[in-house]
């Protein structure tokens, strides 16, 4: 599990959020990308996938 | 050309090591002369035993030895058990060396924080075109706390069974330690079993201060902070130096995903703008040009991508709404009148932006929103040059800018009693300049008079308004009209029909207002200068009260409203404001809603000389 101190709003998981939006093939707008990195954070904390983090934390 | 090889060994090794030689090179004799040429001990026994009729074990021990003793010819490698011998045409077998010391991914990963890549360009042109980005200096979360720039991090009491885990080990240890540890063992008995599920701090520190416990559900997050939790993501999506995803409005997707345009293709949307005259919308931009269908399943990518290209170009300006998304370029004719330039009118509107804006005491925002439609008495100002000053009310009506520089959208107002339509420009205020509507002369010169009672209502098209009025009977009167056919301008009066309901207050004609032909026509530049236009109104249309020496003028404030709005745009409550900060003017206490004007005194010519004369003694010290 990831601690939450750890996780940047905006940077932590951007790759996977990326990469969530391109497979659903459609331009989506900012609620509903919001509440998608919302879900992606929740389960970075709650069912830990901290490789993700490191993954796309490339720029740290 | 071929070496011939020196063999070594005894006369029986070299005679072996050059018949096997002949035999690799003849059979690769097609092959290049660095090429390796690959036997296997097996096979080269089998054939020398079958040659010689000889045990094919024999024949492999000679081999190996003939080859070994040759080693400068013949490279020897094992493979999962199998001999292999490798020469070449040359004589001898060079692996091959990989240059690694210069590499393209080093190239690419090199520094540790790569630069954005825009397009194949940057990779492969020699000149670096300039990056707009800035690279980002990542800094440690202690000095961000130090510098107060994030909220220093309480450390959440949950993390004490995460330390408690952490010590288990020392309990395992003290069993190994035997009697010294077990003092060791009392300090931590509440410690908990290394099975126990360590309690993790679940909530996130946004850039603004603002925390969140991502235990909540999402939805009850959107419903409290969600309007802050949208605002930094697009922050930390528009700052993203890699830009994994990019916005348009509010919309996002990834930028790598996004189909590209090339110079040609931005030529050929910029030359069809230019050819029909006017903004276009981005549906008909790819449906004209680009031959898009709107059922292929890549539409609203292909469509976003347009989008966000285009509002990365310099030469195209996004002049569209939420829900209609136009195009314009640099020199297509401008909509609305050019006697009012967009600077002069700005500052002309900017007393809306200075909070004195009252267009919504009769109406609420809300209502507006509701009814969609808005209700306004037109000036003079107004009528005459097609402008509506983008007051509170009509902002709840008119749609908001959808990107955060946008400083116009381009609409277009019809008016369905006549059938006719006109192109409306939309320009939002920015800093203390105001907005404003142009764009409306010829719809209001030639069914409208000032005075006259408009609604403006939203249709179903998000670009598209009505302007609809209340018709009467056809009525002439001598309105005033501002005459720019001679060299100076002037006002005037003109007999006028007109067929539309009015408010007979606002009314500018010779009857009400007849002072107001004597108004001066002031260049846009003076008329920016409201208290010296309230002087001026104040003088032609005010009733001269005071004596020669001490001249006053008494005007009711309806009249200097209209007077006022004759010059330039006012509100009630602006000009209220003009009237009670001026030092010269007083409120008149024997006529409720009347003001005078105490023009200050001015210097007799005697005076002035004295004056003159102070200032260069003044300037001789």
């Amino acid at each position: 599990m990831m601690d939450g101190k750890n996780i940047i709003y905006g940077e932590t998981a951007m790759d996977k959020l990326a990469q969530q939006v391109r497979a659903t093939g459609q331009p989506q707008d900012l609620q509903s990308l919001t509440e998608r990195y919302l879900e992606i954070l929740r389960e970075l904390v709650l069912a830990g996938e901290q490789e993700d983090d490191r993954a796309s934390d490339v720029y740290r | 050309m071929i070496e011939r090889p020196t063999f070594t060994g005894n006369e029986e090794q070299r005679a072996l090591a050059e018949e096997i030689f002949h035999l690799m090179t003849a059979q690769g004799r097609l092959f290049a002369l660095d090429t390796p040429i690959r036997q296997t001990l097996r096979n080269l026994a089998d054939f020398y035993a079958r040659q010689r009729q000889i045990d094919p074990e024999e024949a492999a021990r000679l081999i190996d030895e003939a080859l070994r003793v040759n080693s400068q010819v013949f490279t020897r490698e094992e493979n999962n058990g199998d001999v292999i011998f490798i020469t070449s045409r040359r004589g001898r077998y060079i692996p091959p060396q990989i240059d690694t010391v210069h590499t393209f991914k080093q190239r690419l990963h090199e520094p540790e924080n790569p630069l954005p890549v825009d397009d194949l360009s940057v990779v492969v042109t020699t000149t670096r075109p300039a990056l707009t980005t800035v690279e980002p200096v990542f800094i440690s979360e202690y000095w961000q706390q130090q510098a107060g720039l994030i909220p220093v991090t309480v450390e959440a009491p949950a993390e004490t069974p995460a330390t408690a885990v952490e010590e288990t080990p020392q309990v395992g240890e003290s069993v190994a330690a035997a009697p010294v540890v077990e003092e060791e063992q009392v300090t931590a008995p509440p410690a908990a079993p290394p099975s126990e599920p360590a309690q993790i701090n679940t909530v996130i520190a946004l850039p603004n201060g603002l925390q969140i416990d991502l235990r909540r559900p999402v939805e009850e997050l959107m419903a409290q902070h969600g309007q802050t939790l949208m605002s930094q993501l697009r922050i930390a999506i528009e700052n993203d130096p890699l830009r994994r995803l990019v916005l348009f409005g509010n919309q996002a997707f990834p930028e790598a995903a996004l189909v590209s345009f090339g110079k040609n293709d931005l030529r050929r949307i910029s030359d069809y703008i230019k050819e029909v005259g006017e903004p276009l919308l981005d549906t008909q931009i790819i449906a004209d040009i680009f031959y898009h269908n709107p059922r292929q399943s890549d539409y609203e990518i292909f469509r976003f991508a347009l989008n966000y290209r285009l509002s990365r170009e310099k030469d195209f300006e996004f002049v569209g709404v939420e829900g209609a998304r136009l195009w314009s370029v640099r020199n297509l004719p401008s909509i609305g009148t050019r006697r009012v330039k967009a600077s002069e009118m700005g500052q002309l509107a900017g007393y809306i932006e200075e909070g004195f804006d009252d267009s919504l005491a009769e109406q609420s925002v809300e209502a507006i929103r509701k009814t969609g439609q808005v209700s306004h008495v037109l000036t003079f100002f107004e009528w005459e040059y097609g402008i509506l000053p983008l007051t509170r009310a009509l902002s709840a009506l008119l749609p908001q800018p959808l990107l955060a520089d946008q400083r116009s959208a381009v609409l277009r107002f019809e008016m369905p009693q006549h059938y006719i339509s006109a192109l409306v420009e939309l320009r939002y205020p920015t800093g203390n300049r105001g907005g404003w509507l142009q764009g409306l002369e010829t719809l209001f010169h030639d069914y409208l008079v000032p005075g006259a009672l408009i609604t403006l209502m939203r249709t179903d098209d998000p670009r598209t308004f009505a302007i609809t009025y209340e018709e009467q009977a056809e009525t002439q009167d001598r309105l005033l009209v501002l005459d720019e056919t001679k060299k100076t301008p002037k006002f005037t009066f003109a007999n006028i029909s007109f067929a539309c309901v009015v408010d007979t207050d606002m009314l500018v004609n010779q009857q009400q207002y007849g002072r107001l032909r004597n108004l001066k026509v002031f260049s846009m530049n003076e008329r920016r200068k409201a208290d010296l236009m309230l002087e001026h109104v104040f003088e032609v249309i005010g009733t001269p009260v005071g004596t020669r020496t001490e001249p006053q003028y008494a005007a009711p404030f309806n009249a200097l409203f209209v007077a006022m709005n004759v010059l330039r745009p006012v509100s009630r409550e602006y000009l209220t404001h003009l009237l009670i900060d001026g030092d010269n003017f007083t409120p008149d206490e024997g006529h409720p809603g009347w003001w005078r004007y105490t023009p200050p005194p001015s210097l007799t010519e005697e005076e002035e000389d004295d004056k003159m004369d102070e200032e260069d003694f003044d300037d001789e010290e």
